[in-house]
């Protein structure tokens, strides 16, 4: 088990290292100054002494072993834009929202999600079955943006239902979190549902029911446990739904967090701020399949076993 | 014995002689491969629904555009934000008219800005109506609907912009069926990219195994390690943003899935008997591969390219929308949505129209690859 | 001795998308206390729908028992509700699985699975319950079985699973055990292990079983007596002797001639042409007339009867009706039945 992990640690170095000397390259290669949007005309001479202040007139090699090497120390550089803020400052200033709206959207998604995929199973081949089915293809054809859209017009501005934008309080996470979470409720659903009706065709279900164990605690006892365990595979292509969400509907809600910063960024050319949270949301990825996988070794005894005997 | 049987005719014991193949005959008649699929396909309410979506969309994106006279990226100041106007269809609500909510501090007064504010002469105001009075509002204000005909307003009412127009006065119809274009144009090509490389990459590492797919799947490993996301938004910044840039970035990233099921597949299928036997029959490699192992491995090519299209769609949208998409005038489905978010909650027909394409295109090919999945899976074949 | 068991014209069917599947079509037998019945037959003749029918197992809402009684204690188990079979599913009637593998909860301790049937059926403590638990799985001769309780199936080999399967079924002292081909999927030596098993804990308890197959070996080794179905109905029932050196039915002869044994090894084994019916669209007469190189015109036209052989032998062939032919059985057969009248050994 150990050894296994450990192995794992290693790739999750090895990639980590990949994507941050890929990004640093490509940020090279990027067209534009990043100085041209800070606004008014600069002399060619204010630019030479920006350049050297961040270090850009160095060679590139310096500049990328300087780059790796502040990285390990946790330090991603400094905005070309905000005043010289250090780019893990500004990152760690905008984590709150959007932590705050991916849990709430993971978590109200995937509980709604799994207690839909459950009654779509137990109730196999009836119209809560096909409706839940609907549901689920709805959530996971609709990109995120045109139903953020579709529910900000609808019980924002039409029905004034919910705060339109901007994130002053509880209720203004009402729309942005719905909006987050369409998502992975519907993946958790369909997901569910597949690993439902299979556990409730096993054999060992069938011998619960030979036993005389009764339906409900057959639900509970029996299927529940052994649909749940491979749910959490799920979790990675969540956390990327969730990434690629954040960014729109940060933006359409104006929720200042990373996603809205990133975007921002992106288009003002603000290299460290878009290394720094690419390297972040690469990070976070990695980071949470390397959980799910330990986490899944560690629910299951099957599994268990086959990792180490000890 | 019961008496019953006692009266059956002597001739009835009379033995006949059973043809061989009448045993076989009896059982249900034997279907290929795809044509169980297809007829199973053909069952499923749902795919064939979908399949329909898809066709008329498509259709719609080739013929739409040609089908008035107006082009996509001619821009005319004058009939900007026109709503929508179809002849035959004013009772739908298609009959370029539009109403603005002002307020004021007298019914007159709310009136007189909304004119004032949308630069419209009074003889133009089909109906007004009072939506709240300073009791009920919350601000103190009289809030007020103004019906207005735009197109007799503005001077365009021989013209009828079945979708409208927008902020530049372009014609909203013609843009949403090329930006439809252009989204499927994309979501195919990049399929196709996906399947190209995802195939022979797996199929490599599948058929020949041992070191070679030990160091392929390697970098796999890492490779899917990295969130595509993140490869997509730098991939376009790099290159310049545009169709191409689109579909390279797309299709650089979704090919790992492809790889990994068919070479899931290819070592499945190589380890079966009927492949050794072929091989020792003396089959070549190439046989082998043309010949058994990619027709077995074929279904799931297509099940898992029909899931590709969808999201290399989303993905072109999603790009155009946090604004790294197509460059104006081009439009895409995802870029006409961007830009109807600046002021959809004045003329929200700018954002309905191509949201109700993109979710019925993505919904469409959904349920298509869903059903096609249960036709093709040879798991659920009974 | 009175039948425990009694189960009288069931008709089980299917709704399915083609249309109904009669799987089960007029099945009659029963069982005596501390009597093995064996039921024979080839995958899909409903051997084992009848068996899930007994159990009120038969999949809802597509299955159902459309006619017919099942005979328990007095009871008619078919007109039970679900609640009120619960209380005889694992107490008074068990059941074993084919599959070892999947028969049991992957992420239940073995213990707690065995432990679940008698903590539901008896009121007892759940200490009690353990020891009883613990007893039962030293019957089924699991090595350590205090330890064993706390590990979960993957840590067992599939015979030892089996073992445990067996302990579910017997935990509650049923009166009927039915064993779906419970060593199928078992290495032949671990089958051996297990049929005597079974055979030493039927005496110990006086329980009545009925043992699923296609194995006419196993059928030799533990059967009293032997009912063989062919699409949906028993064809031929009786003795283990009279099925095995008595045999009636041309479907019976196919079985046993397809079965090799020590003496027929010089003989060519005689295979059953073609394949079952279609039980979607079950053919008017005789079933079996299809593939019957001993085929009536009756045959094709109506289903014969059960035909009394001797007072514990009974078989469904026309050829029995005294206006048909005499006909040879196939070679294999003949002799096994020339030793029968000789007295010679068995099988």
């Amino acid at each position: 088990m150990a050894k296994y992990i450990l192995k794992r640690i290693v790739y999750m170095i090895i990639t980590l290292f990949i994507i941050a000397t890929a990004t640093f390259f490509l940020m090279k290669m990027l067209p534009g100054s990043p100085f041209n949007n800070l606004g008014g005309k600069m002399t060619e001479a204010q630019e030479q002494i920006l350049n050297e202040k961040y270090g850009l007139n160095d060679p590139v090699a310096v500049q990328y072993v300087n780059y790796i090497v502040n990285m390990t120390k946790g330090d991603l550089g400094i905005s070309f834009q905000y005043n010289n803020r250090a780019v893990t400052d500004i990152i760690l200033d905008r984590i709150g929202p959007s932590a705050q709206l991916g849990a709430q959207a993971l978590i109200i998604g995937a509980i709604l999600g799994i207690i839909l995929g459950m009654a779509s199973a137990i109730k196999h081949n009836t119209i809560w079955d096909y409706a839940a089915n609907i549901i689920a293809i709805i959530g996971i054809s609709i990109p995120s943006f045109v139903f953020a859209g579709l529910l900000q017009y609808y019980l924002g501005v039409k029905w004034g239902l919910f705060p339109v934008s901007f994130w002053e309080g509880p209720i203004y996470t009402v729309l942005p979190t719905i909006a987050l979470m369409i998502f992975p409720l519907a993946i958790c659903a369909r997901f569910m549902r597949t690993e439902m009706l299979e556990v409730l065709g096993s054999d060992y279900i069938e011998l619960a029911r030979a036993k005389g164990v009764t339906g409900n605690r057959i639900l509970y006892k029996h299927a529940l446990r052994n649909a749940l365990i491979p749910v959490i595979t799920v979790l990675g292509p969540m956390t990327v739904s969730l990434m690629t969400g954040t960014l729109v509907i940060e933006k359409i809600f104006a929720v200042p967090g990373i996603g809205e910063q990133f975007v921002t960024s992106i288009t003002t050319n603000d290299y460290p701020v878009i290394m720094g949270t690419t390297l972040f949301f690469s990070i976070l990825f990695i980071g949470v399949i390397l959980i799910v996988d330990i986490l899944y070794s560690v629910i299951d005894p099957r599994i268990r076993l086959t990792g180490g005997k000890n | 014995m019961d008496k019953e049987t006692r009266n059956i005719p002597k001739e009835k014991f009379e033995r006949v002689q059973v043809q061989e193949e009448l045993g076989e005959q009896l059982s249900r008649p034997q279907l290929s491969y795809w044509k169980d699929a297809f007829l199973r396909l053909s069952k499923n309410t749902g795919a064939i629904a979908g399949l329909i979506v898809l066709v008329f969309i498509i259709i719609m994106s080739l013929v739409g555009p040609i089908m008035n006279d107006k082009a996509f990226d001619d821009p005319n100041y004058d009939a900007a934000y026109l709503p929508p106007k179809v002849s035959g269809l004013e009772w739908l609500g298609l009959d370029g008219t539009q109403k603005f909510q002002v307020e004021g501090s007298t019914e007159e007064d709310a009136i007189q800005r909304g004119l004032e504010g949308y630069e419209f002469d009074e003889q133009y105001v089909k109906d007004t109506e009072v939506l709240a009075t300073p009791e009920e509002s919350a601000n103190g204000y009289y809030k007020v609907e103004l019906e207005v005909d735009v197109y007799a307003a503005k001077g365009f009412e021989d013209e009828h912009f079945w979708f409208g127009t927008d902020n530049m006065g372009r014609d909203l119809w013609t843009r949403i069926w090329k930006g439809t274009q252009i989204s499927l144009y994309i979501g195919i090509l990049a399929a196709l990219i996906d399947m190209a490389i995802g195939v022979l990459y797996g199929g490599i590492s599948g058929y020949y195994g041992g070191r070679t797919d030990s160091v392929m799947q390697r970098i796999i490993e890492v490779l899917s390690g990295i969130p595509n996301l993140v490869i997509v938004i730098l991939m376009i910044l790099v290159m310049k943003p545009g169709l191409m840039a689109i579909t390279v970035a797309i299709a650089i990233t979704g090919w790992i899935g492809m790889a990994r099921i068919v070479r899931g597949q290819v070592l499945k299928l190589k380890g079966q008997e009927f492949i050794l036997a072929s091989r020792t029959l003396g089959a070549t490699d190439n046989r082998i591969l043309m010949k058994h192992l990619i027709p077995n491995v074929l279904s799931i090519i297509v099940i898992n390219t029909m899931f590709t299209i969808p999201s290399a769609i989303f993905f072109e949208s999603f790009l155009s929308f946090i604004g790294l998409g197509l460059q104006p005038p081009h439009a895409s489905l995802g870029s006409l949505i961007e830009s109807a978010f600046q002021d959809y909650r004045v003329y929200p027909y700018l954002l309905v129209f191509p949201a109700v394409i993109i979710s019925l295109l993505m919904i469409g090919f959904n349920i298509l690859a869903d059903g096609l999945r249960d036709a093709l899976d040879p798991k659920m074949r009974r | 001795m009175e039948n425990i068991l009694d189960v009288r014209n069931l008709n089980v069917t299917f709704d399915t998308y083609g249309g109904v599947v009669h799987a089960v079509r007029g099945v009659n037998f029963s069982i005596k206390k501390g009597e093995t019945l064996a039921i024979v037959g080839e995958s899909g003749s409903g051997k084992s729908v009848t068996t899930k029918a007994i159990m009120g197992l038969v999949a809802k809402p597509s299955g159902k028992i459309s006619e017919g009684e099942i005979l328990f204690d007095g009871k008619d188990l078919a007109k039970l509700s679900d609640k009120q079979m619960q209380k005889i599913r694992g107490k008074d009637i068990s059941m074993i699985f084919q599959d070892p593998m999947t028969s049991l909860n992957p992420t239940m301790k073995v213990g707690k699975q065995v432990m679940e049937g008698i903590l539901l059926h008896q009121k007892v403590s759940k200490q009690e319950a353990k020891e009883r638990a613990i007893e039962l799985l030293d019957l089924v001769g699991i090595p350590n079985p205090e330890a064993r309780m706390n590990q979960y199936p993957h840590q067992f080999s599939g015979g030892m699973r089996q073992r445990v399967v067996i302990a579910i079924a017997l935990a509650c002292n049923p009166k009927v055990l039915i064993a779906d081909e419970p060593t199928t999927a078992l290495d032949v030596t671990i089958q051996a292990q297990i049929l005597e098993l079974m055979k030493e804990i039927q005496q110990k308890m006086d329980m009545s079983i009925i043992f699923i197959t296609h194995d006419l070996g196993v059928v030799a080794n533990v059967a009293d007596r032997v009912a063989v179905m062919y699409a949906g109905k028993v064809v031929e029932m009786g003795d283990v002797d009279d099925i095995f050196y008595n045999p009636q039915h041309p479907y019976t002869w196919g079985l046993l001639g397809s079965m090799p044994t020590v003496e027929n090894e010089s003989e060519k084994l005689v295979a059953i042409p073609g394949t079952p019916p279609d039980l979607l669209h079950p053919p008017k007469g005789d079933a079996f007339a299809a593939r019957n190189d001993y085929a009536m015109q009756i045959d094709f036209e109506e289903q014969p009867p059960m035909f009394k052989v001797s007072d514990s032998h009974y078989a469904a062939t026309w050829l029995l009706h005294e206006d048909a032919p005499k006909v040879d059985p196939p070679t294999v057969i003949k002799k096994r039945m020339e030793k029968f009248s000789k007295g010679g050994d068995r099988v």
